[in-house]
């Protein structure tokens, strides 16, 4: 096991005192495993990649562990966070355009964790840079000199994961990392990190909202909304049958290739709530057709359902007959 | 928040309450002189010279005999006047050229914001002593060279917002109806960069006072018998060893005009200006 | 690079050019005739006519402006009509008082305001930020000029430890030339301080919320590492053209600072030149200050693009 978290709770600050944007959140990872992370803006999986990382926002509360290769990261001080972050666990953002520094070159970035954690010299680890940038799909060592500005938003990510993959760590947590790009460069881009992530057999948390990213790249995924996980299991089980009405829902509001023309788009009625906003029962009651006021009283508990799947709903059997 | 109307949300600014307070109390200085001051501002007596502050004088008397209380009451007047129509000048000039430099685009728009280039290079307060120095000291060449200085600044900042400002689709929609760019221009755009315009004429409000300090300081502003903060503090600074007190007054009269005008632009960006407000 | 610079340079060359035309052709169109200002009203006409011809009074426009700038080229500033001597040794002489106390005031402000902006800016929110933000707002409100006799009122007068005005000259020795420019420099200083000091600080707080910031933590940068290396040189463009914005200011206020506290400046030459009507004095210093602002705004430019090599690309 690479890594476990397990009840995972985040409380970041307000005005109006501090408010829960992640519960209760439990998932694990073995080496060189890539796991998917789906929701919507404000379900909490940014929040959680970012806890991840020691990067949770000034003010935050942490409970809850995360295990790293045997060691409890909740317990970390600044000093060692620094020494884990850039070497074991790299993050891959989602904007290259805002996330690179505009004032030095793509070279320069990515020495510089080669710089911090592996103590070469600037000119070692430009030339490592140059070595990084070949396997990333940019060969040319002149790109090494070039600013962010220079290069298209695919060739930025590629200098992106460069960086995040200079000090070969054993985890990379990409969050959105295709959002920002066209889709033709999407798949290039997805099908480069699948590669990579096989040769240096390190694990991956993909964080996405489009199923089809997770699909195509995950073998297990986790399903989150209002900060909590609703569910998780194998890819292929969770989208095919799903077990939880809001899974269903997702999976119902995408539209397909081979759709009936005609046939509606089914959209999820009601908004999601926002970070912030914990209702104390399920969050999504009231947006879910089979909501009794059992759901809003308290947070459903997580339940194992066929095999090794995991959904948290307390109308599992309903919503399979539902559908 | 964002909810709530514009008083609402004033009532829990701080800057703005302090800063709207100052302003207040500055104008009502003015307002109040008009009408009514313990003594003559202007009036000379001389046996009464270097009075301590007492009973009969607030804040003593200078060496001319002169009420010290009664000449900061009155010198709030020609701190409003200079700030009043100074702004005016840029706000009528400035606001006209960046909207036809908004409308008008191309090489007009270029032409524009190229002066204003010029503009800007020059120390504005360097400017305004050279003009006051040579076509005469006084009032009203002081209000128009601080003035003129106004006019490129506000040109700039009512184009940027209006480029802004015409980007958006209602101002498409209003095209395609048929309005001409004109009626767009003052029905359209005008309204939405108000708010911009608003907050940086209070501003350069605050810098005008202080211009206009400086210039009656080196004697270039208002003239006796007129009476001005700044040149209170020239004719003090003579009797720094025998009154020093004459040099705190008008400062202190200064600073919480400027320091009222600032706190009110402060105030109001925040309550005004939507980008920010949709940043909280 | 190269070819911005080239850029720069031409804009430099036509900014400079606007300005000696708008600095030569204010000082034409002042009222009255010249020679008989000068010289008052008991002048004789002769009398007039031969001080006109002297100064070049009686040549067309065109011909005095070209004149003036070939003079200025050659490092001829002309005479002047009321000391009688080059104006380009008066205006050296008071330059040696007026460059060091604006060099002084600038870097005393750069200080002030890098580190209060930092330390406010680290401290967002908290009391040290409200502290430094309360503190400039009422900097900005005090004109330099009070608080330059404020200074006089209590380093002066009251406490005795400095002198209240004049100017020793260099010929008396380092200290005390350097010690009679020590208050009107701080009273240039201070004041300007707050305005960049509040620019310091929300340039940093904009830096500080961007996303590279949050990469360079990723990597396993220290804090440190992240302000100095990251944050400040993305912040230091808005600085750096604020602060070139500033020396126009500076020039200005050093004018009237000069005149606080009697120091023999530039600034007091233009007013004896303008008291004398003696306008080819005017001209050349108001040219001067004008010249140092838009140099030092060059400089700027050139430096920012040096920082950021996204402005060197928009401009060509």
């Amino acid at each position: 096991m690479l890594l476990d978290v397990a009840g995972l709770n985040i409380d970041l600050p307000t005005p109006d005192g501090a408010r829960r944007i992640v519960r209760d959140v439990s998932f694990a990872l073995d080496r060189g495993e890539t796991l998917g992370v789906v929701g919507e803006s404000g379900s909490g999986k940014t929040m959680t990649a970012l806890a991840l990382m020691g990067l949770s926002p000034e003010g935050a509360a942490i409970s809850g562990a995360i295990r790293f290769d045997g060691k409890d990261l909740a317990k970390l001080d600044d000093a060692a966070w620094r020494a884990l972050r850039g070497d074991r666990i790299a993050m891959i953002f989602q904007e290259p355009m805002t996330a690179l520094n505009p004032l030095h070159t793509i070279g320069r970035q990515i020495a510089e964790p080669l710089i911090v954690h592996r103590g070469l010299s600037r000119r070692a680890a430009m030339a490592e840079a140059v070595k990084l940038l070949a396997r990333v799909g940019l060969p040319d060592p002149r790109r090494a000199r070039a600013y962010p500005h220079q290069l298209s938003g695919g060739q930025r990510q590629r200098a992106m994961i460069a960086m995040a993959l200079s000090c070969g760590p054993s985890l990379v947590i990409a969050d959105e990392p295709t959002t920002a790009l066209d889709v033709t460069v999407q798949a290039q881009i997805l099908a480069l990190l699948a590669e990579l992530g096989r040769q240096a057999d390190m694990a991956m948390i993909l964080v996405s909202h489009d199923l089809a990213v997770i699909a195509q790249n995950c073998k297990r995924v986790v399903v989150m909304y209002g900060g909590m996980v609703m569910e998780s299991g194998t890819t292929a089980a969770v989208l095919e049958r799903p077990a939880h009405p809001y899974t269903r829902a997702l999976l119902q509001a995408r539209p397909r290739l081979g759709a009936t023309r005609g046939q509606r788009l089914r959209v999820i009625p009601g908004s999601a709530p926002s970070a912030g906003e914990a209702p104390p029962g399920c969050p999504f009651a009231g947006r879910c057709p089979l909501t009794v006021p059992a759901c809003s009283a308290a947070p459903p508990p997580a339940a194992p359902w066929r095999g090794d799947r995991i959904a948290r709903c307390i109308r599992l059997e309903e919503a399979e007959n539902v559908a | 928040m964002s909810k709530d109307g514009f008083f609402a949300r004033a009532r829990r600014n701080p800057s703005f309450l302090v800063g709207a307070a100052l302003v207040l109390l500055v104008a009502g200085a003015a307002a109040l002189s008009l009408v009514w001051t313990p003594y003559p501002p202007a009036a000379i007596d001389v046996p009464h010279k270097l009075l301590e502050p007492s009973a009969g004088h607030w804040l003593g008397t200078d060496s001319l005999g002169r009420d010290v209380a009664s000449e900061i009451l009155a010198g709030a007047r020609i701190s409003i006047l200079v700030g009043v129509i100074a702004v005016g000048i840029g706000v009528i000039f400035g606001v006209a050229l960046g909207l036809v430099a908004a409308s008008a685009k191309g090489v007009v728009e270029d032409l524009i914001m190229r002066l204003s280039d010029f503009a800007f290079a020059f120390p504005a307060l360097l400017m305004a002593i050279m003009l006051t120095a040579t076509f005469g000291a006084g009032v009203v060449n002081a209000i128009i060279a601080i003035g003129v200085f106004n006019v490129p600044l506000f040109a700039r900042v009512t184009r940027a917002s209006a480029n802004a400002v015409m980007a958006r689709e209602f101002i498409l929609a209003a095209r395609a109806s048929g309005k001409g760019p004109v009626a767009i221009a003052f029905e359209h755009v005008l309204p939405n960069v108000a708010p911009v315009l608003i907050v940086q004429a209070t501003i350069q409000f605050a810098i005008a006072v202080l211009a206009e300090a400086a210039l009656s300081y080196l004697g270039l502003g208002a003239q006796p018998p007129q009476t001005s903060w700044g040149r209170m503090l020239s004719e003090a600074q003579n009797l720094l060893y025998q009154a020093p007190r004459l040099a705190v007054f008008p400062g202190l009269a200064i600073m919480i005009a400027v320091l009222g005008l600032n706190l009110l632009g402060d105030g109001l960006r925040d309550l005004l200006d939507p980008r920010l407000r949709a940043r909280r | 690079m190269l070819l911005y610079l080239l850029q720069r340079v031409l804009l430099l060359v036509a900014t400079l050019a606007f300005a000696s035309l708008v600095v030569f052709g204010v000082l034409e169109i002042l009222p009255g005739d010249a020679a008989q200002v000068m010289l008052g009203a008991s002048a004789t006409p002769q009398a007039v006519a031969a001080l006109a011809h002297k100064l070049g009074l009686d040549q067309p426009f065109a011909t005095r402006y070209f004149a003036w700038l070939a003079g200025i080229a050659r490092g001829d500033f002309g005479l002047s009509y009321a000391y009688d001597s080059p104006i380009g040794a008066l205006i050296s002489d008071r330059l040696a008082v007026s460059a060091p106390l604006a060099l002084i005031a600038m870097a005393l402000t750069a200080v002030i305001a890098l580190s209060a902006g930092l330390f406010a800016a680290q401290r967002r929110g908290k009391r040290g930020d409200f502290a430094v933000m309360a503190a400039s707002q009422i900097g900005l409100a005090v004109p330099n000029f009070w608080f330059a006799i404020l200074l006089v009122l209590v380093f002066a007068v009251k406490l005795r430890l400095a002198p209240s005005g004049g100017f020793p000259g260099w010929s008396a020795g380092f200290a005390p030339a350097f010690g009679a420019l020590i208050l009107p420099a701080i009273s240039l200083g201070l004041v300007q301080a707050a305005i960049l000091t509040r620019v310091t600080r929300s340039a940093l707080l904009d830096v500080l919320g961007e996303d590279f910031i949050r990469t360079a933590r990723a990597k396993g940068l220290s804090r440190r590492a992240v302000l100095w290396r990251h944050a400040l040189p993305n912040a230091l463009t808005p600085i750096l053209t604020i602060m070139g914005l500033q020396f126009a200011n500076l020039i200005a206020g050093a004018i009237i600072v000069e005149n606080v506290f009697v120091l023999p400046g530039v600034g007091q030459l233009i007013f004896q030149a303008i008291a004398n009507r003696d306008i080819l004095v005017v001209e050349d210093c108001v040219m001067l200050l004008a010249a140092i602002v838009i140099i030092v705004n060059f400089i700027v430019d050139v430096a920012c693009a040096a920082i950021d090599p996204r402005l060197r690309r928009r401009a060509a």
